[in-house]
């Protein structure tokens, strides 16, 4: 029960963005995923969420092939979590976590107790009916989370379908104390709910502190994977960023 | 208690959808009595009734007021009805869609586009004399329907690329496109004698007051149906909203929904357009009014939009006719007279977000 990417490549226009990629996410099991600007790891996410094909290799989500699953078969099994968030016209914070229920058919009574128990998780009950447009870019980023957490919660008390959280630089907004804090109700919502869980970071120490695995990306190849202990060290660091080993020790854990 | 308080939140949304929308029909109800009632001549309850029982057929007998409902006043409110819950609906899904509050029905070319096609036929039909035993209250809005779906149909080919919309390229498609067809306006108007060019100049004016229950029916049920039809893809416009990206990433299959609605949109606007000409600025407020008494939810948007665009288009229309009685004010002048300033005000409230 896992998202594995077997040999994936992807090119555009003759350019290898990615290039002979493996990759598995399993169930409880958060994965770290660093690497410089420009290194493939938007694009890996974009393979993963289904939004870009592969030119050759395979991905597959519980076994099944990624391009057989319709839209809404993907948007139940998995959630995503972009850097961005825009809307033209004006919408409160309840209403926003609501829409990633849209397609569930359920009652308003059941959508309500998720985006309450979501708000929770992510200590955000008070912004429940403050307008998106007015929030800081700390307090938009807990919204966005509750609103991926919302979308892959459990459809029912006890039942683990297996489910999925893709997070593109989920704390970039963020202060050192949440940060800290937001990689704890992660870590906790990955643990209590099954969820596997992709995280694209440039906070290479939250990855070692918090992730069960990582991987270094550079020019579209992976470098390095496994257990942040084992993998993330001045010198693999200073690899994939193109830095001096010295310099790399500043933003690696001993 | 924190559950609770979430619920609470929806469910009053829930209640304002209704309550708004409640309001909003019982005002079209009123200006529809309104309109049938009020003008150079008025009538009284009595001969709407009359008048009505006529039209669909259970009554005989029939005095002047009842004639003056049957014949003027009851095709030109359907006219009204349609034409405004056409615009209205189309405006808001078109705005939703492209994620822009400035779009309009005339952006995406259709009043450039019928215009062309209505001047077309003005030109043609008066100037080769076999055509003359074809009716052009018929045949004008037959080629002004044809002229809108051209027009959209080149702007969305230009803005696609294998099945893929560009929303942005659309849009600036559309511009470019709008200023041929203008071009192309101009020359038949530089061809045209007096009696056409009053007739071009009258069309891009927009009335209702030309309505017509026989001639007009197909139009209107088209705009009507297809109108009422965006009304199931709330759901997906609200999560478009969020951008293509978030809406594909939370189940909507976005091709089909975009393309469904544009089509939907250029079949009731342009079947709308085709009868009444160019009214402007009633597909762009009435969506801005809902959004502004109550929220951005489509749900509410899109249905509130339609029938705010009726009534908007019925009271611009009984303004029309009772300013300047018993002449008539050309429907489009009162709606633009109305509508920029709003636009306008709109503009200066939101230019720190745009």
């Amino acid at each position: 029960m896992s998202i594995i990417m077997k040999g994936v490549t992807y090119a555009l226009e003759g350019k290898k963005l990615v290039d002979d990629i493996n990759i598995r996410i399993d169930k409880r099991e958060l994965v770290g995923f660093l690497g410089p600007n420009g290194a493939g790891k938007s694009t890996v996410l974009k393979l993963i969420t289904g939004e870009i094909r592969p030119s050759t290799g395979k991905i597959t989500m519980i076994e099944k092939d990624m391009a057989s699953f319709s839209a809404k078969e993907l948007a139940f099994h998995r959630a995503v979590m972009s850097q961005t968030y825009f809307s033209t016209f004006p919408i409160k914070v309840w209403a926003l976590i609501s829409l990633s229920r849209v397609y569930f058919n359920e009652s308003i009574e059941k959508t309500s107790k998720i985006v309450s128990k979501v708000l929770n998780m992510v200590d955000g009950l008070e912004l429940a009916n403050r307008e998106v447009s007015t929030l800081s870019g700390g307090e938009k980023q807990k919204i966005l989370i509750a609103r991926a957490l919302a979308q892959i919660d459990q459809p029912e008390e006890g039942i683990k379908t297996p489910k999925y959280l893709l997070l593109d630089e989920p704390t970039a907004a963020l202060d050192l104390c949440q940060t800290s804090r937001m990689m704890g109700i992660l870590r906790q919502a990955v643990d209590s709910l099954e969820l596997g869980t992709l995280i694209i970071d440039h906070d290479i120490i939250a990855v070692q502190k918090y992730c069960d695995r990582c991987y270094l990306i550079k020019s579209g190849k992976i470098l390095f994977s496994g257990s942040p202990r084992s993998v993330i060290n001045a010198e693999t660091i200073a690899e994939t960023y193109d830095i001096e080993p010295q310099t790399a020790c500043a933003f690696v854990l001993n | 208690m924190t559950t609770d308080f979430i619920l609470q939140l929806t469910k009053h949304s829930e209640r304002q959808k209704i309550f708004i929308l409640t309001l909003l029909g019982c005002l079209l109800v009123a200006c529809t009595i309104l309109s049938i009632s009020v003008g150079p001549v008025s009538v009284g309850i009595n001969s709407i009734i009359l008048g009505l029982k006529k039209s669909v057929g259970l009554s005989e007998t029939i005095d002047t007021e009842a004639l003056i409902v049957e014949a003027i006043r009851l095709p030109r409110t359907i006219l009204g009805l349609a034409v405004g819950f056409a615009l209205g609906v189309s405006g808001a899904a078109l705005q939703g869609l492209f994620r822009n509050p400035l779009v309009d029905p005339s952006l995406i070319g259709v009043s450039a586009g019928g215009a062309l096609g209505a001047a077309f036929w003005i030109l043609i039909g008066q100037t080769f004399g076999f055509l003359a035993i074809l009716d052009p209250s018929i045949m004008t809005p037959i080629f002004a329907f044809v002229g809108s779906i051209l027009i959209l149909f080149a702007i969305y080919k230009i803005g696609s690329k294998s099945g893929y919309i560009s929303v942005t390229v659309m849009l600036l498609a559309g511009i470019a496109l709008n200023a041929i067809a203008g071009a192309l306006l101009g020359i038949m108007i530089f061809a045209s004698d007096d009696f056409q060019l009053r007739a071009i100049n009258f069309w891009t004016l927009g009335s209702i007051a030309g309505g017509n229950i026989s001639t007009h029916a197909p139009a209107m049920i088209l705009a009507i149906i297809s109108s009422f039809i965006i009304l199931f893809d709330c759901r997906n416009l609200n999560l478009l909203m969020l951008g293509e990206t978030e809406a594909k990433n939370l189940g909507c299959e976005i091709h089909v929904i975009k393309r469904r609605i544009l089509t939907l949109c250029a079949i009731s606007t342009a079947a709308a357009v085709s009868v009444s000409g160019i009214i402007g600025f009633i597909g762009l407020v009435a969506p801005h009014l809902i959004r502004l008494l109550a929220s951005s939810d489509n749900k509410l948007v899109l249905p509130g939009s339609g029938l705010l665009g009726a009534i908007l288009i019925l009271v611009a229309d009984m303004t029309a006719r009772l300013l300047v009685q018993p002449a008539e004010l050309p429907l489009g002048v009162m709606t633009a007279i109305f509508g920029a300033p709003f636009f306008i005000w709109l503009l200066i409230k939101k230019r720190g977000s745009l």
